[in-house]
């Protein structure tokens, strides 16, 4: 079947190879990903039972399995041509030209290396730990190009929020509304008992109009999440596009009764639709581990807001991140070696979150332009022969507006090399030491770790191991020079001693002091 | 299999940290404080430095690294050992506090009216303060800028 040749798409990112790759690699490129998104391949996974849910226990943004496999036709398809284009080099020449032209022969979107904690393994009888450092970044060359935004702020008017949260609150959405850009669609949505809509999205926004109608909203009543969030979805879904950023951003100080399955129910369907929860807790009384989830079912992120005077702050920051998107739908996809299993996945920056390996792949989210992604693997190696070994196939998946519309794709191994000699030395003498950033990002992450089995423990009432693991973790902050958390940690293991509970605010600063220990290494050699 | 010198626990061949007790794994071989081998010790009498008003203290290590913490109460020094419930304030084995011969007690900071004062707890290889030895239990005035050494540990203290 012929295609007409469209010199504007990127048939090599298609299939996630190099320009200058040679025949071998595009077929095995194109083999690998046919596996992947074939029909039938896809409907064979389809029929498969959902692994069992994990019990949400204080774990943070625990995420659903994929939705169902929307577009994969279609990006079986653009495979299939981009394949059938670069195999015949006749066609593939052609297309060379044409782009070269156009001056459309640019480096790849995205930049992906990693370090791994010993390049150099000793041959052993038994497992071995080895930990694979991954950074993702936006390519400087490629000029980021701001999505539209399509947002809804949903915010708590209860009675709780009167005097200086709530007037926080309101400068914070008069400052979106003077930010919001030609193409952005806002809405805004107040809830207390019930919810009402106080901006209704519109295109183009009438900024005045918004900042009149935000300045009206009173403080009064209860809090009953759902409402606000039903409503916040329903105006979202009026104006959705893939094209668009869209997100919605809870803000609530209370703890909601009830509604916490239907909450969980309604995250998941944004998810689906691609619509990101950001939601934001302020003071010591809303429900953590419910606003987490609902952020985590979205492919978003939870904050703490732990005074009325950052709410500005946190709201601008977030408008920030949102016109700094360079990537969405960013999906990793690991396929292990013989012998390679991978125990755990953090993301380690922006923010530490456990992550799911999913069908061979992790969900990620977006990236922003400034802000690279780094992820951690754990993973579990049994014996190998000597010799340079392949461990992993990293493959980075993503849609980049600045681009296209077509999914972005690049690739890279990850080989170490084993040795039997090795075995014989003793201690660390004589093997290369273990990568600074890899033992900083450990080293922060076995913080964050005890933190959260220390939550778990008091959940299950293993109160004397909890304090203990507190107390610990809190030398551990000490070490790395966080004071102010460290002394959250002990306050806690003396609170929780005394009333076998934690404080709701230091259950908070704990939890979200420690996804703030995050690293970005300088230097990663690819 | 390796096991974690402070609380037992066993991992794989390479693991970095015990997920325990938080412990850095790669290097440590024993649990114990081994005696050094071929030190001198020197009786001197420290002078005494002025230290008025001083409210945190920060160490910094020949590593490069650097801890702060508040005076406010009493700082203990050592290694951190979950398994036997020592929790000291700086744990140094990230310091390579093992290999250096510090002590899971070694030794304490205090601040007492305007004086900070530094105390050897009993530990093994001994506390030094700018090269000479001091004798156990007896708190020594400390200045800012002094090298508090623990076994072969020096630690340079800044008074804020």
């Amino acid at each position: 079947m012929k295609h007409e040749i469209d010199p504007q798409r990127d048939y090599y990112a298609i299939l996630g190879v190099l320009s200058d790759a040679d025949e071998q690699t595009i077929k095995r490129a194109y083999r690998q990903l046919a596996r992947r998104y074939h029909p039938d391949a896809v409907a064979r996974r389809a029929d498969q039972p959902e692994p069992a849910e994990q019990s949400g226990q204080g774990e943070p943004g625990a995420e659903d399995g994929a939705p169902a496999p929307a577009g994969t036709a279609e990006r079986f398809r653009e495979i299939q041509q981009a394949y059938e284009l670069l195999n015949d080099p006749q066609q593939r020449e052609t297309y060379d030209h044409w782009r070269r032209q156009e001056g459309l022969d640019r480096p790849p979107a995205f930049v992906l290396s990693t370090i791994v904690s010993h390049e150099l393994l000793p041959c052993l009888d038994e497992s071995q730990s080895l930990y694979v450092l991954v950074k993702i970044s936006a390519a400087e060359e490629i000029e980021s190009r701001r999505m539209p935004l399509n947002l809804c702020l949903v915010l708590d008017r209860s009675t709780s929020m009167k005097g200086a949260r709530l007037q926080q609150v309101k400068e914070a959405a008069r400052y979106i509304v003077d930010q919001l850009g030609e193409d952005d669609i806002l809405s805004v949505i107040s809830f207390s008992d019930r919810a009402e809509i106080v901006v209704a999205g519109q295109w183009p926004a009438d900024k005045a109009a918004a900042r009149a109608a935000i300045s009206r909203i009173q403080a009064d009543g209860g809090t009953e999440l759902l409402q606000g969030l039903k409503a916040g979805l329903e105006e979202l879904s009026r104006w959705r596009r893939d094209d668009m950023l869209n997100s919605l951003i809870l803000l609530t100080d209370g703890q909601t009764y009830g509604d916490d399955q239907a909450c969980l129910e309604e995250a998941g369907w944004a998810g689906v639709q691609h619509i990101q929860l950001v939601t934001m807790g302020i003071g010591p009384d809303w429900n953590d581990d419910l606003l987490d989830r609902m952020a985590g079912l979205s492919g978003g992120i939870s904050l703490y807001i732990d005074s009325a005077a950052k709410i500005s702050r946190t709201f601008q920051e977030q408008i920030h991140t949102m016109g700094d998107v360079f990537a969405q739908n960013l999906a990793l996809l690991i396929h292990c070696g013989e012998g390679i299993e991978v125990r755990e996945i953090f993301r380690i920056a922006p923010q530490i979150k456990p992550l799911h390996l999913d069908d061979s792949q992790v969900a990620l989210g977006l990236l922003e332009k400034q802000q690279p992604q780094v992820v951690l693997l754990e993973l579990l190696v049994s014996s190998q022969q000597p010799g340079r070994v392949r461990l992993l196939q990293l493959a980075l998946e993503g849609s980049v507006p600045a681009v296209g519309d077509h999914m972005v794709r690049i690739q890279q191994d990850v080989a170490v090399t084993f040795a039997p000699d090795l075995t014989g030395a003793t201690g660390t003498i004589g093997r290369p030491p273990v990568p600074p950033d890899i033992v900083t990002a450990m080293g922060k992450l076995t913080i964050y770790k005890m933190q959260a089995r220390a939550l778990a423990e008091v959940e299950t009432g293993q109160i004397d191991t909890a304090v203990n693991r507190l107390k610990t973790m809190a030398t551990r902050l000490l070490n790395i020079g966080e004071a102010e958390l460290a002394r959250a940690a002990l306050l806690e293991a003396g609170h929780l001693a005394q009333t076998g509970s934690l404080s709701g605010e230091g259950r908070k600063k704990l939890r979200y002091g420690t996804r703030g220990l995050t690293i970005v290494p300088k230097e990663v050699h690819p | 299999m390796i096991k974690c010198p402070f609380c037992n626990a066993v991992y794989p061949e390479n693991t970095l940290f015990c997920q325990e007790c938080g412990s850095y794994l790669a290097g440590a071989n024993g649990q114990g404080t081994d005696p050094l081998i071929g030190q001198t010790v020197a009786e001197v009498n420290p002078t005494a430095g002025d230290s008025a008003g001083f409210m945190t203290l920060t160490l910094a290590f020949d590593s490069g690294g650097r801890i702060e913490l508040p005076l406010s109460k009493e700082i203990v020094l050592g290694r951190l050992d979950a398994g036997r419930a020592v929790f000291p304030d700086i744990d140094l084995t990230n310091e390579q506090g093992m290999e250096m011969g510090v002590s899971r007690r070694h030794a304490r900071v205090v601040r007492r009216g305007n004086q900070v004062f530094v105390e050897d707890l009993n530990s093994l290889n001994g506390t030094f303060l700018n090269a000479a030895r001091l004798a156990p239990e007896l708190p020594y005035p400390i200045k800012d800028g002094d090298k508090v050494q623990l076994g072969k540990l020096i630690l340079t203290v800044h008074l804020k």
